[in-house]
C-alpha cells in the first residue's frame, strides 16, 4: 500500500489534524485588535476572558444614582487560510485556499458587589480542528499482480470547549485576583469516505468520533499601580494560569451501511485499536503581561504566553507521534492602543477605538524537528455606540504559519472577528436628596 | 437623540457595513481545494485484503423434479468423471379443444425444438432416437429425475436422428394418433379429466450412446395436419425427464462434484461475524470456489475434440432451512449468483451487502448456506470443485477487502 504525495487536499488549517486541533487562546475582542491576549488589561464596558481577576473590575458610576454594568460579549469570526507546499509537479507549489466560518466565545460578566466581586459566565472554545484531507491508496488485489487504487478522503470537525464559571475580586484599588471552574467538553470526529476506483467494490464510510469531559480552574492575579511616571499613568502586571485539565473521553467508530434501496443501519464499535475509553490530558498554561497606559488615550501592551504540550496525553493517539510532533508552545506580543473617543470630539476619526499589534508564536506543533511557528499582525477597530456603552468591536489580521522545508506547508493567513459588546446597568440606588 | 448625533451614528453603521462586507466577499470569494500536504498528513488508513478458509464443506443429494422445467434432455454419453449417462425424455400433448378440428386423415408430428449450444457429449455425433408410447400416466409436475418411465420397447411411435439441427420433425404413428384422436373428438364432459388419468404420452428413448440434447420444452409441440382444414399446433401439456447413471466413480481426491439437477450440492456454514471478518468497514466481501479444470478437461482428453460437457455459466448461493430442503433450492431466494470466471476458474459470490447485514442482525443458527449449480432447467451440467483440502490457492475461502484505521 503506498500513499501518493501531491493528491492530497485540505480545508482549514492542516495543522488542525494533529491531536485535539488548534488551541484557540482566552482573549477580548480588545486584545484580538492587538494580537494579545488581555491578561494584563481590562477595558471599560469590554468582556474578557484572558484573567479572573478583571471580572471584579466592573464599571460603576455615581450619576442620579449607583450603577454598574452587567457585560456580555460574543460574535463570529472568518478566516481564510491558503497552504503552499513545494511538492506540487514538475517542482512547482501545490496550492490550497479555503475559509472557516465560526463563533467565537459568548461570555457574560455580572457586578456582585459594587467595586469588589463580579461573576463571569462563558462558553468558549478552547481547540478547534476543521480540516479535510484527500489521499490514495493502492494495494495488490489479485494473484496476478493487480493493482487497484482508492481515494480516501478525511474530514475532520470539532475541537474542545469550555463551559466556564468565575469570580473575581478586586481586593483594593491595587490587586484583584480572580477564579474560573469550567466543564470541559471534548466533541471531535473525522470522517473517512474510502471510494474504490474500480467497479465491484462498495464505497465505505465511517466516522471516528470522540467525546469526553473534564473539568478545569483557572487562576488569575491583576496587580495595578498608579502614577507610575506620571499623573494618570498607570502600569498594569496581570498572571493568569490553566491547570491541566484531564478529559475522561471514550471514542468509537461509526460505520453507515446500506442494507437495501431505503434501508441505512448504523454499526457501532468501542473496542479495538485507538477506541474505547481514555483520557486526553490537556497541558499546563502560563500568560502573563504588562499594560503601560500612559493616559486614557494611550497604552502599550507586552503579552506572553506558555503551554505545556510536550505533556500532553491522548490516549487515542489519532495519528499522533507525540514525541516527534508535540512541543511546548510559547507566544509574545505587543500592541497599541490609542482611544480617541475619550476625548469626547466630534470629529469623524476621533469616535472610534484603535487598536494594532504583532505577535509571534512558535506554535504547540514540532514536526520532525520543526516547529511551526506563526507571525501574525493586528489590527482593530471599536466602535462605541453612541447612546450606551456598548460597543462592537472588529478586528483584522495578518499571517504566517509554516514552511515549505521538510514537505510541510506554508500558511497565509486572513481573518476579521466581529464581536458585539454589550454593556447595560444592573443595579441603580437612586442617591437619596 | 439630535441631528449630528444622527449622522455620525450613521456614517459609523456605513463604515463598518463597508469594511465587514469587502473583507467577508474577499475572503469567501476565495475557495480553492488544492493540493498541498503531501509529507505529513497521512490518511491513517490502508485498505486490506484478508483471506478466510471456508471449512466443514457436506455434499447432499437429491432425486428432484425433473418434469415441466424450461428443457428435459435426451441422450446417452459416458462420462468419464460423472458415469454413464441415459436421459429419457416424457411428453404428452395438451387436448385439443372441442371446437378443433381432428379429421380422420389428419397426419399428426411431433417437433422438437433442439439446444444446440449445452450439448452433453460429442456435438457431432449423430444420435439416434426411438419415440415409444410410455404405459403408465404421470404428470409433469410430479415427475422426478430417478423415475424410471415404463413402456414396451416395441411399442414404438416413430424413430428420428439428430446431429446439429435446431429442430425435426418426426411423423408419428397412425395407431398413436387414432388413440389421442379418440380423446380429442370426445364430447363427452369429463374429456379433460378422463384424457388426463387414461393418455400416457410419449417417451423418446436414446438408441445410440454420443451426446445429450436439451429439448426446448415451449418451442416443442404437436402439429395436426388436416387435409383440409388448418393445421393445429398443439403444445405439450406435461413433459419431463429420467436420468439414470451407471458407473459413476468417487470425486477425484481434493474434489467434491456438483451437478445442476440437485444430484449433488453442498452445504456449509460461515462465520461472518465483526470478530471473524475483523473489521466492519467492508468495502467487499467474495466468497470463491475453484473449478478444478485440469481434471474436468484432462478427462475429455482421449475423446474427439467435439466432445464437451454443457457450458457452465453461473452458480448459485442460498441460506436456507435445511428442513426445506431440496424443493427450496428451486423456489427459494438467491443470495448471491456466481458468474463463472473463465481466466481464474472460478465462482465468485458477492457477499458483501449480506455480510454488512449480518454484522447487524447476525445469522439465524437454524440456516446454512447451499451452493448449486445453475438453476435446475432441464439442461444437465456437471462440475469437480476443489474441496478445503486441495491447495491453499484453490480452496475455498472468503476474500474480505476492508478499510483499516491506521492511527499509530
Amino acid at each position: 500500500m503506498a500513499q501518493t504525495p501531491g493528491d492530497q487536499a485540505q480545508t482549514g488549517s492542516i495543522y488542525s489534524k494533529i491531536g485535539v486541533g488548534m488551541p484557540v487562546d482566552f482573549t477580548s475582542s480588545s486584545a484580538d485588535g492587538m494580537g494579545a491576549l488581555g491578561v494584563s488589561f481590562n477595558e471599560t464596558n469590554v468582556a474578557g476572558l484572558a484573567n479572573p481577576a478583571t471580572w471584579g473590575n466592573m464599571a460603576c458610576f455615581e450619576r442620579e444614582g449607583m450603577g454598574c454594568f452587567a457585560l456580555a460579549s460574543g460574535g463570529f469570526s472568518l478566516e481564510h487560510v491558503q497552504g503552499t507546499d513545494n511538492l506540487g509537479l514538475n517542482g512547482s507549489s501545490g496550492r490550497t485556499e479555503s475559509s472557516v466560518f465560526s463563533a467565537n466565545h459568548f461570555q457574560l460578566q455580572l457586578p456582585v458587589k459594587k467595586n469588589r466581586i463580579g461573576i463571569s459566565a462563558s462558553i468558549t472554545p478552547l481547540t478547534r480542528s476543521n480540516y479535510s484531507i484527500i489521499g490514495r491508496n493502492t494495494w495488490a488485489s489479485g494473484p496476478g499482480g493487480q493493482v487497484d487504487t482508492a481515494t480516501v478522503r478525511n474530514v475532520g470537525s470539532g475541537g474542545i470547549n469550555s463551559l466556564e464559571l468565575g469570580f473575581g475580586w478586586e481586593i483594593n484599588r491595587n490587586i484583584s485576583v480572580g477564579y474560573a471552574g469550567s466543564l470541559v467538553l471534548a466533541s471531535m470526529e473525522k470522517d473517512v469516505t474510502t471510494v474504490f476506483q474500480e467497479s465491484g467494490y462498495q464505497t465505505v464510510e465511517y466516522s471516528m468520533q470522540t467525546s469526553g469531559t473534564g473539568f478545569g480552574n483557572r487562576f488569575g492575579a491583576l496587580i495595578t499601580l498608579p502614577n507610575v511616571l506620571k499623573q494618570r499613568d498607570y502600569l498594569r502586571i496581570g498572571a493568569a494560569v490553566n491547570l491541566p485539565v484531564v478529559i475522561d473521553a471514550k471514542r468509537t467508530q461509526k460505520s453507515e451501511k446500506q442494507l437495501g434501496t431505503n434501508t441505512i443501519e448504523t454499526v457501532t464499535v468501542s473496542d479495538g485499536q485507538g477506541l474505547g475509553s481514555g483520557e486526553l490530558r490537556l497541558p499546563l498554561e502560563l500568560s502573563g503581561g504588562l499594560t503601560y497606559q500612559i493616559n486614557p488615550r494611550l497604552s502599550f501592551t507586552t503579552e506572553a504566553l506558555y503551554e505545556q504540550w510536550s505533556d500532553f496525553g491522548y490516549d487515542f493517539n489519532s495519528g499522533l507521534r507525540k514525541e516527534e510532533q508535540l512541543g511546548d508552545r510559547y507566544k509574545a506580543a505587543f500592541g497599541i492602543r490609542y482611544f480617541p473617543f475619550v476625548s469626547g470630539s466630534n470629529k469623524f476619526l476621533s469616535r472610534f477605538k484603535y487598536r494594532a499589534g504583532v505577535s509571534y508564536d512558535t506554535g504547540h506543533l514540532n514536526i520532525d524537528g520543526k516547529k511551526i511557528e506563526t507571525i501574525l499582525f493586528s489590527a482593530g477597530l471599536g466602535v462605541p455606540s453612541p447612546n450606551s456603552n456598548s460597543s462592537v468591536d472588529i478586528s483584522f489580521h495578518y499571517g504566517l504559519r509554516g514552511t515549505e522545508a521538510q514537505n510541510l506547508v506554508k500558511e497565509s493567513i486572513w481573518g476579521v472577528k466581529l464581536s458585539i459588546n454589550l454593556a447595560e446597568l444592573v443595579f441603580s440606588q437612586p442617591k437619596l436628596q | 437623540m439630535n441631528t449630528a448625533q444622527y449622522r455620525a451614528l450613521a456614517s459609523r453603521n456605513i463604515l463598518f457595513l463597508l469594511l465587514t462586507s469587502c473583507l467577508t466577499f474577499l475572503i469567501v470569494g476565495c475557495e480553492d481545494p488544492g493540493v498541498v500536504g503531501g509529507g505529513f498528513t497521512d490518511t491513517n488508513t490502508a485498505v486490506k485484503v484478508d483471506t478466510l478458509m471456508v471449512n466443514g464443506i457436506e455434499t447432499e443429494s437429491y432425486n428432484f423434479y425433473s418434469g415441466n422445467l424450461t428443457y428435459f434432455s435426451v441422450g446417452q454419453f459416458s462420462d468419464p468423471l460423472f458415469g454413464d449417462m441415459k436421459a429419457t425424455g416424457l411428453i404428452r400433448p395438451q387436448l385439443i379443444s372441442t371446437s378443433s378440428e381432428m379429421a380422420d386423415t389428419a397426419n399428426m408430428k411431433l417437433r422438437l425444438v433442439f439446444n444446440q449450444d449445452v450439448i452433453y457429449g460429442d456435438s457431432l455425433h449423430t444420435a439416434e432416437f426411438d419415440i415409444i408410447e410410455l404405459n403408465q400416466v404421470w404428470r409433469g409436475n410430479a415427475w422426478n429425475l430417478k423415475d424410471e418411465p415404463q413402456f414396451d420397447e416395441n411399442a414404438t411411435v416413430a424413430s428420428f436422428t439428430v446431429e446439429k439441427e435446431d429442430s425435426i420433425e418426426v411423423d408419428l404413428s397412425e395407431s398413436w394418433m387414432q388413440a389421442y384422436r379418440e380423446f380429442a373428438t370426445s364430447e363427452a364432459a369429463d374429456r379433460d379429466s378422463t384424457y388426463r388419468i387414461n393418455f400416457p404420452g410419449l417417451a423418446i428413448v436414446p438408441k445410440s450412446s454420443g451426446k445429450i440434447i436439451p429439448i426446448d420444452a415451449q418451442e416443442s409441440d404437436f402439429i395436426i395436419e388436416n387435409p383440409e382444414s388448418d393445421t393445429l399446433q398443439v403444445s405439450a401439456r406435461d413433459w419431463a425427464y429420467s436420468l439414470d447413471r451407471a458407473n459413476v466413480s468417487a470425486a477425484p481426491s481434493q474434489t467434491f462434484k456438483l451437478h445442476s439437477t440437485f444430484e449433488q450440492v453442498i452445504n456449509f456454514d460461515l462465520d461472518l461475524t465483526r470478530e471473524n471478518i475483523g473489521s466492519v468497514n467492508l468495502s467487499k466481501v467474495e466468497l470463491v470456489f475453484y473449478e478444478d479444470r485440469s481434471e474436468l478437461d484432462g478427462s475429455l482428453s482421449q475423446m474427439p475434440p467435439s466432445t464437451g460437457r454443457a457450458p457452465i455459466t453461473s452458480a448459485r448461493l442460498q441460506l436456507v432451512e435445511p428442513s426445506n430442503i431440496p424443493i427450496v433450492l428451486q423456489t427459494g431466494s438467491i443470495l448471491s449468483n456466481a458468474n463463472y470466471d473463465e481466466e481464474e476458474g472460478s465462482y465468485r459470490f458477492d457477499i458483501t451487502s449480506f455480510t454488512n447485514s449480518v454484522l447487524i442482525d447476525g445469522i439465524p443458527s437454524e440456516l446454512k448456506f447451499y451452493v448449486s449449480l445453475e438453476t435446475n432447467s432441464g439442461i444437465i451440467r456437471s462440475s469437480l470443485i476443489h474441496d478445503e483440502e486441495a491447495p491453499a490457492e484453490k480452496r475455498p475461502k472468503i476474500i474480505v477487502t476492508y478499510v483499516q484505521n491506521q492511527e499509530s
